[in-house]
């Protein structure tokens, strides 16, 4: 699972209000390559809660985000890099997704977040 | 004396049309009928019986008697508008013609005679010490059972889930013994060398069911060696049928338009008429059959037959049952009892979900043609767009664009796992960079509210057993969208 995801998911039981955003347990994080594309992170910037990609990188052991973000910020390369890094090609290959309201774990195995709910939580 | 017709055997257009309620009995001359159909070519019409109002209409193809009869079922202003049964018409087949479609069940020995190209059968490729002495070694082989035969795979292990082999992991050589024969069909095939061998044990009256072998796995000839006891087999395509007799010892090899274009079928009898000889009884048969493992797409002139192309694989026996298991769940709800929420879900479960765990690797492999107005869709994307792909499958619409992020999402934890392997650089494709997966549901899609700017959701609502289960799934849908005015596709084949 990349950042990228984390940042969009939330946890959708039913009555849970502030699902948003998973914290993280770490049991396996890798990186992955990918190709760096400063249009792709121009574009996307706006659909990015920054707050939640920081914390949850440094979850993950990458804590060279910035604290707060501007739009100037998206012309300069180094941290275009980091955010590229955190974004696109840390993964959690192993581990959890909690809710952050409920406490509720959704396992993380192979790359691969399982969300589905029990019948009693839809 | 005029042709004779007749009905058609199906409802597909043919070049000549039935028109009841017209002809010279009730007023309507041929030549009104020509200057009605002047824009057509090559007009020939025909009165089986001046008595009766009815005429025949032939026309230079399908297409036009096609538009002609669209136009004759509209009033006809020359013909004072009188209603005119208008019905495709077949020409009788002449005995002639009946004898030559008897030929198609014939068998052969000489293949020669059809003419197809790529076709050849090397009569007593082996002696009977070398027949003998094989079959002797491979009773001592390991056999994998499948439904009706056994096999055993040399050089690469062919997998009949995907119909391919896997490159990557060789399995044991090709027993020593088949050296000289190796070297032997090495000189008649211009220094062709196999590299995969399937052993097929036949029992009497066995056969095998008609296919091409799967282009994207294999490169060259397909040749094969029978043992111990003839069978016929048939070659098809385009609705011919040609049958021919393999002999023990022989060695057959289909190349070029043979291999790429036409099935070969084994039917499954207990005898064989063969030319010439008369019937045949069906005895054992032990087939090698060689092949060479191919390293890259296939890109041969008949992309209709080509999975590297346009055309998927068929099914497989295993993947009909899988949608025979589907149709009877769609029976099941249409009970009357039908409606209980509880009980849709669990017949999801049961007969959607499991299915495709169970057939996942299989299923993916079948699945792999982009459907062109999804690919038109997701072109027509704004650059960083955040894509929802609900139903994801094996991930085909990830690496469609690079440009825009797809968060793909399935309710099946074996589609999934497919479709991961299109995010690690090691799967041999470029890898899809932007897209992620993740295990879901699609009635409740995890993504919190305003953050996507389309959802996929392609050909999955049949998969949901209840109309009302379908409608929450639009709505949930719709929710978690960037601008609620914007995008979403659902695509459903109908």
């Amino acid at each position: 699972m990349k950042l990228i995801t984390h940042n969009m998911l939330s946890c959708h039981i039913k009555g849970v209000k502030n699902g948003f955003p998973f914290k993280i347990q770490a049991d396996k994080v890798e990186s992955r390559d990918a190709d760096f594309d400063p249009q792709f992170l121009r574009n996307i910037f706006g659909r990015i809660e920054w707050d939640a990609l920081r914390d949850a990188a440094a979850s993950l052991g990458v804590d060279n985000l910035p604290q707060t973000v501007s739009a100037e910020m998206l012309e300069d390369d180094d941290f275009l890099q980091a955010f590229h890094h955190a974004l696109l090609e840390v993964t959690l290959e192993e581990g959890a997704l909690i809710c952050p309201e409920t406490g509720r774990k959704f396992s993380v195995s192979k790359g691969i977040p399982n969300l589905l709910l029990n019948e009693d939580e839809t | 004396m005029c042709a004779a017709f007749t009905k058609p055997k199906d409802s597909c257009p043919t070049s000549h049309l039935f028109l009841g309620n017209c002809g010279p009995a009730v007023g309507i001359s041929i030549q009104t009928i020509a200057e009605v159909l002047h824009q057509f070519e090559n007009v020939t019409v025909t009165v089986p019986d001046a008595l009766l109002a009815r005429v025949y209409v032939s026309f230079q193809n399908s297409q036009s008697a096609e538009q002609a009869a669209e136009l004759l079922r509209r009033p006809v202003p020359a013909f004072d508008d009188r209603p005119l049964a208008v019905k495709y018409a077949a020409l009788k087949r002449t005995e002639a013609e009946e004898d030559q479609e008897q030929q198609d069940g014939k068998v052969s020995t000489d293949p020669r005679k059809f003419c197809i190209p790529g076709l050849r059968l090397l009569q007593g490729f082996i002696t009977q010490e070398e027949e003998q002495a094989l079959v002797n070694e491979l009773a001592h082989g390991e056999w994998e059972e499948l439904a009706r035969r056994r096999v055993q795979h040399f050089g690469y292990k062919f997998h009949y889930e995907t119909r391919n082999v896997d490159p990557a992991s060789p399995a044991e050589p090709m027993p020593a013994r088949l050296g000289p024969i190796l070297q032997r069909m090495q000189q008649a095939l211009d220094g062709w060398v196999p590299d995969q061998l399937t052993v097929n044990d036949y029992a009497p009256g066995v056969g095998l069911s008609p296919h091409i072998d799967t282009h994207s796995a294999f490169t060259g000839p397909i040749v094969s060696l029978s043992l111990v006891g003839l069978s016929a087999m048939e070659f098809r395509r385009h609705g011919l049928r040609r049958g021919v007799a393999l002999p023990p010892r022989s060695l057959l090899v289909m190349d070029g338009e043979a291999r790429l274009a036409w099935a070969h079928y084994i039917p499954h009898r207990k005898s064989d008429y063969v030319e010439g000889v008369g019937w045949l009884p069906r005895t054992r048969r032990i087939s090698l059959t060689f092949r060479q493992v191919r390293r890259s797409p296939c890109t041969c002139a008949y992309p209709e037959c080509c999975d590297s192309q346009a055309c998927q694989l068929p099914p497989t026996r295993k993947a009909l049952a899988a949608q025979e298991l589907q149709t009877s769940a769609d029976a099941a709800l249409s009970l009357p009892s039908q409606g209980a929420r509880a009980g849709a879900a669990c017949l999801e479960v049961a007969y959607v979900h499991q299915v495709y765990d169970a057939i996942a690797p299989h299923f993916s492999s079948t699945r792999f043609a982009v459907w062109p107005k999804v690919r038109e869709f997701i072109n027509s994307l704004p650059q960083g767009a955040v894509v929802a792909d609900v139903g994801c499958g094996n991930g085909k619409y990830f690496g469609v664009r690079s440009d825009i992020a797809v968060l793909g999402s399935d309710r099946s934890a074996g589609l999934a796992q497919v479709a991961a392997q299109r995010l690690s650089p090691t799967s041999g494709n470029s890898a899809c960079t932007r897209a992620d997966v993740a295990v879901a549901d699609g009635l409740t899609l995890p993504y919190r509210s305003g953050c996507l700017d389309a959802v996929l959701c392609i050909a999955v609502m049949h998969h949901l057993s209840t109309e009302q289960r379908q409608q929450v799934a639009d709505v949930r849908v719709v929710d978690v969208f960037y601008d609620k005015s914007n995008w979403c596709i659902i695509f459903e084949r109908l």
